[in-house]
């Protein structure tokens, strides 16, 4: 068990290493100079020179990513170039929007693909399971943000059940917070309902033809048992390797949900240094999304454990 | 894309790629796929006015005869932009599918056969799928600058390593059988037998993750136009368009619901295909 702890911790370091790699040079392939869009167009020579020896542009490429990834190892992520403020705390203050939407989008993802999951596998080749399997279709195929559009048309601009865009600080009123995002969390989590729901179906249809489920049942348990304790809990392990999968699409599609819904997260955030050439700010970003979904991973990983005890010995 | 499965039906007889077609919902997305290429292909042919014609006086019109998907903004017919949009979207998922199952069977057929770099490729590959995609195809657009070419190019980096993935796990399988190694033992070159005794065993499962490849591609190039991060603006992308429609929601909605919908019957097409070509070509991965 050590030892598969150890080997997961191992590679989780090797991954964040090529992600900081490719993070690092692909935004270094950037045309445009960063100078020139902080100082504008009419700066001096020195004037360039000197911002660009503050920031670190006047080494070689390869000692900036040493000092950089150096940097990332022990949590310092650099500084914004353009608001002057370290990228940790650029990013922290647009977290909990970003936060709470994840949070928010990845229950719904998981309760409701889950849920229909299940439900899809006891009512296999029956109307309820075409059905489920069609509304995942749907899932799968519907762009979340046209999703959002339609939704915000729905719900905001003809019924004005709910704000059509915005964000309320949970500190100020945590009903409001969840009203806010009610919208953008399905139209983010509906796509991964989907992939999780037929994971969960496919899952289910093994396991309910396993002999320990006949055996459950002809030992008279009551079927929602069976079904719950028995197959279900046999049937997560692939479901688990998806949902990690998920939070990764998740922490990606805060980008688009919160450009629909104008909220100011950290996903604005990506949007708004690209157009910035704040690179640091991306880079920290980027570098903070990929740890997230590393960890989560990892985590997933170690449920393993929990979920079937061969894994411990193994 | 036939001609891709004509090993497999070699050895079983009948085309399982027409067996496929014989399904219903096979045969819906096959018909929805070829109605939007057909709008693609024949845009300047069943549009009366071009996708980027200006028209400020007659801008945010409902939809009329003279419009049947109304105009937008800067009073440019949706149509005639849904149309011409279909010719990016579509060029971009098959460029992207192809690409990737190429360069991802490549790279599986090199990793999977010399055992000592598989560990390094697929770390590399970890890495790459360790970052969400879209964020990867922001951080390669940004770099490399708004054209149809780079969008191909910034998707490919993206879906290549899910491509690799699926395919070095046929070569790990199709390795261990005995006629490789039988090949092996008669002298056989690596690459002869790379190329003649497992490429083919990788074909189907390929195949069918490039058809999602497809439809997910389509997806993301809308999302990065959508950010005004994918095409140029004088390119009309369903992505963009919708962009566009969130601003003007309220007066015109159909510069929003006609866009989305087309752009949504693409890839469930697409998603179509895909599910009914893995059940039939490849029962193992059948979910009955």
């Amino acid at each position: 068990m050590f030892a598969y702890v150890a080997r997961r911790l191992g590679s989780m370091v090797a991954t964040m290493l090529v992600v900081g790699v490719v993070v690092f040079f692909v935004i270094h392939a950037v045309p445009g100079d960063v100078t020139s869009a902080l100082l504008g167009q009419d700066a001096s020579r020195e004037q360039i020179e000197a911002l660009r020896a503050r920031l670190n542009l006047d080494q070689p490429l390869h000692v900036q990513f040493v000092s950089w990834f150096g940097g990332v190892v022990r949590g310092d992520l650099g500084s914004s170039t353009y608001m002057r403020v370290p990228v940790i705390d650029a990013i922290g203050q647009r977290l909990e929007p970003t936060g709470m939407l994840a949070l928010l989008a990845t229950l719904v993802a998981v309760t409701l693909g889950v849920t229909l999951g299940v439900i899809a596998a006891v009512r296999h080749n029956t109307w309820i399971d075409y059905a489920v399997m069609f509304v995942a279709m749907l899932g799968l195929s519907l762009p979340g943000f046209w999703l959002g559009l339609l939704m915000i048309l729905t719900f905001a601009v003809k019924l004005r059940w709910l704000p059509a865009a915005g964000y309320v600080p949970l500190a100020e009123s945590p009903i409001d917070t969840l009203r806010y995002l009610v919208m953008p969390a399905v139209s983010l989590g509906f796509s991964q309902a989907a992939v999780i729901a037929r994971m969960t179906r496919a899952s289910m249809l093994d396991a309910l033809r396993e002999d320990f489920v006949r055996t459950a049942r002809s030992k008279g348990l009551p079927e929602g048992r069976v079904v719950v304790r028995h197959a279900l809990r046999n049937a997560l392990i692939p479901v688990l390797t998806v949902i990690g999968l998920s939070i990764a699409t998740v922490a990606g599609g805060v980008v688009v949900t919160e450009t629909v819904f104008n909220i100011p997260g950290a996903g604005r955030l990506v949007i708004e240094s690209v157009q910035r050439r704040d690179y640091p700010v991306l880079q920290g970003a980027v570098i903070a999304v990929a740890f997230v979904y590393a960890l989560v991973n990892l985590l997933v990983d170690l449920s393993y454990l929990g979920l079937d005890p061969r894994v411990r010995y193994s | 894309m036939s001609a891709v499965a004509v090993p497999v039906s070699k050895a079983r007889g009948r085309s399982p790629v027409l067996k496929a077609l014989k399904r219903p919902q096979v045969a819906f997305g096959a018909v929805a796929l070829a109605a939007v290429l057909f709008i693609a292909l024949a845009a300047p042919l069943i549009t009366t006015v071009g996708p980027n014609k200006l028209d400020i006086i007659g801008r945010l019109q409902a939809p009329s005869a003279a419009h049947p998907m109304g105009t937008d903004d800067l009073g440019r017919d949706v149509w005639s932009r849904v149309a011409y949009g279909a010719r990016l979207s579509l060029m971009v998922g098959f460029a992207t599918a192809l690409l990737s199952a190429i360069l991802g069977t490549a790279v599986a057929l090199v990793a999977g056969y010399y055992r000592w770099l598989d560990e390094i490729v697929m770390r590399l590959l970890d890495g790459l799928m360790a970052l969400p995609g879209v964020l990867l195809a922001i951080a390669i657009m940004a770099a490399v600058g708004p054209r149809v070419s780079n969008i191909v190019l910034a998707l490919t980096l993206v879906y290549m390593p899910r491509c690799a993935r699926v395919a070095r796990s046929a070569v790990l399988v199709v390795r261990e059988h005995v006629y490789v190694e039988a090949a092996n033992a008669l002298g056989a070159k690596d690459r002869a037998i790379m190329w003649r005794h497992i490429l083919p065993g990788t074909m189907t499962p390929v195949l069918v993750q490039a058809t999602y490849v497809f439809a997910t591609a389509v997806l993301l190039e809308a999302s990065l136009s959508f950010l005004g991060a994918g095409a140029p603006p004088e390119v009309p992308s369903w992505g963009a368009m919708l962009s566009e429609g969130r601003l003007h929601m309220r007066q015109a909605p159909w510069m929003t619901t006609f866009p989305g919908a087309v752009l949504s019957l693409t890839v469930l097409a697409v998603n179509m295909i895909g599910d009914g070509l893995r059940d039939a070509l490849d029962p193992r991965l059948r979910r009955a």
